[in-house]
This record gives C-alpha cells, sequence and structure tokens, in this order.
C-alpha cells in the first residue's frame, strides 16, 4: 500500500471529477441557449 | 524433418495459454457476438504473434511494427480515425432536446478517478495509475489515446480490459444497478418529451463542443475534435455519402487493424504478468463505480426534483455506446413492460461520449501538471 501516492493522486481525483462537472455546465448551458435561439429563429 | 519437429521444442506454456486466449476471444467474437469486429481479430492476431519463432524477424513483425507505429504509439491515428466514425454514428437529439442529460454523462465517470486513487494506492505511479484509470472511461479510443500520452507501459494490458469490458456491459451493469436501486425506483415512469432540435442547432452543437472542450481542456481537443468532426459530417446534410462511409467502411476498417494492432501487444512474455491481472481488475472496478456514481447522482437529484427520474438512466452515462443504453432499457422493460426509457438512456449515454472524453483530457492536463510536463 502507498499512501504517498494516494495522497498525490487525490487532488487529480477531486479537481477532475469537478472538473467534468463545470465543462459539462459551460456545455449544457451554451447548448440550452443554441436549441433556444435557434428554435426561435425557425419559427 | 528434424526442423519441422525442432519447431515444436518452441513451444512453451506460455504460448498454449495465449493461443487459449486468442482461441477465447474469437469464441466470444462468433459464439456471442461480442464486438465482433474487435475481438475477432485481437483473438487471431494473439495466435498469430505467439506462435514460436515465427514472429521474430518476419514480414509480420514488420507490419504489425509499422501499424503500432502509425496507428497507435506515435501519431495515435487508429484512436482519432475511429473517432469520425463514432461521431458520424451519433445522433445528439435525444441529447441536444433535454441537455441536462449531461450531468449524468459526467457523474458516471467517477469510476475513473476512484480507480485512480485505488492505482496509486496498490502502487502504480500517477502515469500508469491515470492510465488504467481511464479504462473506466468506456472507450477504446479514448483509452488508447491517454495510455499512450503519458507513455504507460501497460498499454497492451489497457487495450484489452477497456474493449473487453465494453462488450461486457450487458453482464457488469444489471447486478450493480439493482444493488443500487429499489424496485419501486427502477419503476418510476419517465415521459419523454422530445422537443423538436432545429438542424441549425445540430450542425453548430459539434462545432460549439470542440470550441469549449478546446478552450477548457485543450488536451482532449484531438478526441473531441475528431468525434465532433464525425458528426458534423453527419449533421450538416450534404455528406451523407462521406458520413455513410465514415459511419461503416471508415469505422469498420480501422476496427480491424486497431484490433490486430492490439494483439501485436499481446505476446506471452509481455501480457502474462500479475500486472495483467491486476489491472483487469482495476478495469472491472472502474466500470462498477462508474455506474454507482451515475446511479447514485441521479438519486441526489431525485431528493431534489418534482418530477423524479429514473435512477437507472444515470447508469447509461458511462460511454460505451449504445449497450449502456439498450441495458438500462430493457431493465426497465423487466419491471414494467410500459416503461420506455430508450430516448432517455440514448440521451445520458451520448453524454458520457462527450464527458469520457473530457475526462481523459482533464485526466492527462492534471497528471502532466503534477509531473511537470
Amino acid at each position: 500500500m502507498r499512501i504517498d501516492l494516494l495522497m498525490d493522486a487525490l487532488p487529480i481525483m477531486g479537481t477532475g471529477y469537478l472538473g467534468i462537472f463545470i465543462v459539462t455546465g459551460v456545455i449544457i448551458g451554451l447548448v440550452s441557449l443554441l436549441t433556444k435561439l435557434t428554435s426561435k429563429k425557425d419559427n | 524433418m528434424e526442423v519441422l519437429i525442432q519447431n515444436f521444442s518452441f513451444i512453451t506454456w506460455q504460448m498454449l495459454v495465449m493461443w487459449g486466449i486468442g482461441g477465447l476471444l474469437i469464441w466470444l467474437a462468433i459464439s456471442k457476438k461480442m464486438e465482433p469486429t474487435l475481438l475477432l481479430p485481437m483473438g487471431f492476431g494473439t495466435i498469430l504473434v505467439n506462435l514460436p519463432v515465427a514472429i521474430e524477424g518476419t514480414g509480420v513483425q514488420h507490419v504489425l511494427d509499422t501499424l503500432f507505429s502509425i496507428g497507435i504509439d506515435g501519431a495515435e491515428l487508429f484512436p482519432l480515425m475511429l473517432f469520425i466514425g463514432i461521431g458520424a454514428m451519433i445522433d445528439f437529439q435525444p441529447l441536444l432536446s433535454n441537455p441536462k442529460l449531461m450531468i449524468f454523462g459526467a457523474a458516471a465517470q467517477f469510476g475513473i478517478f476512484f480507480t485512480l486513487a485505488l492505482a496509486s494506492l496498490l502502487g502504480y505511479d500517477l502515469r500508469d495509475a491515470a492510465s488504467i484509470s481511464i479504462i473506466g472511461a468506456a472507450d477504446g479510443p479514448t483509452s488508447i489515446f491517454v495510455a499512450t500520452e503519458l507513455g504507460s507501459k501497460y498499454l497492451g494490458a489497457i487495450m484489452v480490459a477497456a474493449y473487453s469490458y465494453m462488450a461486457l456491459v450487458p453482464l457488469i451493469q444489471p447486478p450493480i444497478i439493482k444493488l443500487c436501486t429499489t424496485k419501486a425506483e427502477r419503476k418510476i415512469r419517465m415521459q419523454y418529451k422530445g422537443k423538436p432540435v432545429s438542424k441549425t442547432a445540430r450542425i453548430l452543437f459539434p462545432i460549439v463542443v470542440t470550441m469549449i472542450v478546446g478552450v477548457v481542456a485543450p488536451d482532449a481537443v484531438a478526441l473531441i475534435g475528431f468525434l465532433m468532426f464525425g458528426n458534423l459530417i453527419r449533421e450538416c446534410g450534404v455528406m451523407d455519402q462521406i458520413s455513410e462511409t465514415a459511419q461503416n467502411a471508415l469505422a469498420n476498417l480501422i476496427t480491424i487493424f486497431l484490433g490486430i494492432t492490439i494483439a501485436s501487444q499481446m505476446k506471452a512474455a509481455d501480457f502474462l504478468q500479475v500486472d495483467t491481472l491486476v489491472i483487469i481488475g482495476l478495469g472491472l472496478i472502474a466500470f462498477i463505480f462508474d455506474t454507482f456514481g451515475g446511479v447514485m447522482v441521479a438519486k441526489v437529484m431525485n431528493l431534489f426534483l418534482k418530477e423524479k427520474i429514473n435512477p437507472m438512466i444515470g447508469a447509461a452515462g458511462i460511454s460505451a455506446f449504445p449497450m449502456s443504453a439498450r441495458v438500462v432499457h430493457k431493465m426497465g422493460l423487466e419491471e414494467d413492460n410500459q416503461n420506455f426509457l430508450l430516448m432517455h438512456s440514448i440521451g445520458v449515454n451520448v453524454s458520457g461520449q462527450i464527458a469520457s472524453v473530457i475526462a481523459g483530457g482533464l485526466i492527462m492536463a492534471l497528471v502532466k501538471a503534477k509531473l511537470g510536463g
């Protein structure tokens, strides 16, 4: 068991998992805006 | 005659084991129809590269080395080319009509990060631990790309585990989903309010996603760029023949080459190691915790939502497309034969495809930053 390696990995684990939600949130926001704008345009 | 008999003396028990593994992969491909386009060339290639003395110094070795150096090791051509085909296959409409589904795609990457910590605890250095953890992306090209970029020495085992588990999703996910949900939760019906999505939105989506990911997670831009390029070919409406070629001919050709090239890394001396078994085990843990993460986030969201979500759809957030969506749909029907979850699970499943690529990019960026480039 290598606790020292685990300690190196834990910040990456936290930042990485949080990072996916942040990037996903940005994409959700922009896609929602995109579909709203383009549906108005199509109407 | 003596030469012929002499060749038999070069056969080792390790080669016999590898022939057995090759035979098993071929059997799974033909009898069980598990990812046949990939497992069949992998199985045959495994036998090919484990023949006594036949390979070293022959044309076969030269061809396999060339395929490996251009297709995987150097330019990572195969995973990227394959992503054009995958992008052309994916219809993002269910996702575009309900973008919030992307949350589950993100949630179901939990196994990657859990496995990163576990592999580190078991003593793998950061490059190898990150490469092993990305098996949980449930996405072969991403696994190959990340392991190659990070220079992992376990590329062969990682590729085999990634593709084998993708084929085994229908066996791995149902028991985990059942363990994490109650019968009442699995029976939750979800109404599909598929809003029409304009062609403009479908065309702009791959461009916008490429730009966002390119800015936020530049290490993932090659993967997401090729994936989205394939999707743009599909959606633009003026390249139907090219789109069909990308979905079928291109994807099939690359898959054949990819399979046999992966097999070139399955020589007995490299493959029959304790580490291989550990990596295969860690890959399974990554898939299990991906499923767990997706389902649990859906359950947490249900605490706050008026209109409840069937938490099983969270499990489709792993990017094994479309197997995972089908698994969830089938499980929904088993609980209630009027519970049609397919459109929701497909939406989550395609978002998992995007999220797994982002996860790969973030892991690469974070590991490189930690190791100083």
